[in-house]
């Protein structure tokens, strides 16, 4: 299916991306799906002691420890309690390979780049700057998150001590 | 010779300078052209004085020429007293020796040139500029108390223009003869928005979709004729003393400002009224309230300027926190 995408993709002026979604209280997000490996139904995550607070804990994937994020946390959104819908997308960012902790995991939509709007950006927080865009599909408010984003740099590094 | 009657001057600083140097032209020639039987320039007494320059190639037919709007009658004059016979005219050529013209620059250069060197010197005004330049800076170093009011005061100076933008006489451009307005409730105030300045109404029939990390004024996105609409929560703006923790945003319409992807939330729509500029008392200042363009007695509302409140939305210079804003205002 991606080398389908790409054929469309290629002289195109318009490209069509691929977002994984998923849901966070009420609201859809969506993630690049390139930077999605893997979809893991929730499992016990352990917790690290002296850990930052946006740290959940870290979980055994295959024999790799993969540090878990505590996304509603880090968008600023109260705490839930975990469901049989909750999940654990497994991203690469920054060359380096995480958890995040959300509701439920969707679907896979294709998006034009022209379908992508710009939000309104009026907050001075730090989460402010995760989101890519906007894009209405089937009805519905898809929020884009900019992952590479969702951690600065030193944020990055503290995880990857962990 | 007679070189200024041949030129042609966009301004009387040029004629006059023309003037200088074919007067000068015919100091420095006369003794070599005295001879010559060519015109030598005389002086009438009028006021001014202006050149006559003769051309009398053959020495028969002079030809005046005079440099000033009121020359013609001199010219007439002039032209009159040549239309004699040419002994009339030796005598002239005569007086018209070195002396007269020498007095004349002297003259000239007393009137016209001394201005010219004092206003052309600009270099005051910028010297002007620059102990303002200091003196803010000065405060703004030493004076912790003073800065905030002169912050605040330089600031306002600065938005003036911008959140005027649209104003003409006092009044916004759409308010300069009678205009419509739409009155809408929000929280049990009555507000009121132009209709020129009215991109939509809308039934809020979901619940707009929030975005993290915004501030709390910010309702979320709505989808209103194929856009997304960034939805503001007046109640928050208008009020934001009365706002409490206990604050729902339960709007049921959105107002959506023209040409803008901003709304405003409000409870209830009321009617469309017209409106005389004389009904309006329009603001003077810009306060802390840059979107308020006046209040309507008769109808006890507050008439929003729409258009600064976008602008004021879209600029980097929002706030976040309103109720601190007016806590600290209040201070």
């Amino acid at each position: 299916m991606a080398n389908v995408v790409q054929a469309k993709n290629a002289g195109s002026s318009d490209p069509i991306l691929q977002y994984v979604t998923f849901r966070l209280v009420d609201e859809t997000y969506g993630i690049n799906v390139m930077q999605v490996q893997e979809v893991l139904r929730y499992s016990e995550i352990a917790p690290v002691p002296g850990a930052p607070s946006y740290v959940l804990g870290i979980i055994n994937l295959r024999g790799n420890v993969v540090t878990v994020i505590d996304t509603r946390q880090r968008f600023g959104l109260m705490n839930a309690e975990t469901t049989d819908s909750t999940r654990i997308v497994i991203i690469e960012v920054e060359k380096q390979v995480v958890g995040i902790l959300v509701d439920s995991v969707s679907e896979v939509v294709y998006l034009r780049q022209s379908e992508i709007e710009t939000t309104p950006n009026v907050g001075n927080e730090e989460s402010a700057k995760f989101i890519q865009g906007v894009c209405n599909k089937n009805d519905q408010l898809l929020i884009l998150v900019e992952l590479n984003k969702m951690m600065s740099d030193e944020e990055w590094a503290e995880v990857s001590a962990l | 010779m007679a070189k200024s009657g041949a030129n042609d001057f966009s301004s009387p600083q040029e004629a006059i300078e023309g003037y200088l140097e074919a007067l000068l032209q015919d100091v420095a020639d006369y003794d070599d052209d005295f001879d010559q039987p060519v015109a030598k320039p005389i002086y009438t007494e009028i006021g001014e004085k202006h050149s006559v320059s003769l051309e009398g190639g053959q020495g028969i037919t002079p030809k005046a020429e005079l440099k000033s709007k009121s020359a013609d009658e001199r010219f007439d004059r002039v032209e009159f007293a040549y239309q004699e016979t040419p002994v009339v005219v030796m005598p002239e050529l005569r007086f018209a020796e070195p002396e007269p013209e020498v007095e004349i620059p002297t003259e000239i250069e007393l009137e016209t040139v001394e201005p010219e060197i004092v206003f052309a010197e600009p270099e005051p005004v910028v010297e002007y500029a620059e102990p303002e330049i200091e003196q803010v800076e000065t405060i703004a170093t030493f004076e912790t108390s003073a800065v905030t009011e002169k912050i605040d005061t330089d600031i306002n100076v600065e938005l003036a223009p911008e959140q005027n933008e649209g104003w003409t006489d006092g009044r916004p451009d759409w308010a300069q003869g009678r205009f419509e307005c739409l009155l809408f409730i929000v929280k049990g105030l009555k507000l009121a928005v132009p209709l020129a300045e009215l991109g939509g109404i809308h039934k809020l029939e979901k619940v707009p979709t929030p975005l993290f990390g915004q501030p709390g004024w910010f309702l979320g996105i709505i989808r209103a004729n194929a856009r997304n609409v960034g939805l503001v929560d007046t109640a928050q703006w208008v009020m934001p003393e009365r706002i409490r923790e206990d604050h729902e945003p339960n709007f049921r319409f959105a107002i959506r400002i023209h040409n803008s992807d901003w709304g405003l939330a409000c409870n209830e729509v009321a009617e469309a009224i017209s409106l005389h500029p004389d009904e309006v008392k329009w603001r003077t200042s810009l306060g802390r309230r840059p979107w308020l363009a006046g209040t309507v007695v008769d109808h006890m509302c507050a008439l929003i300027d729409v258009a600064a409140f976008a602008r004021l939305l879209d600029s980097d210079k929002v706030p976040v926190n309103l109720q601190e804003l007016t806590a600290a205002s209040d201070d």
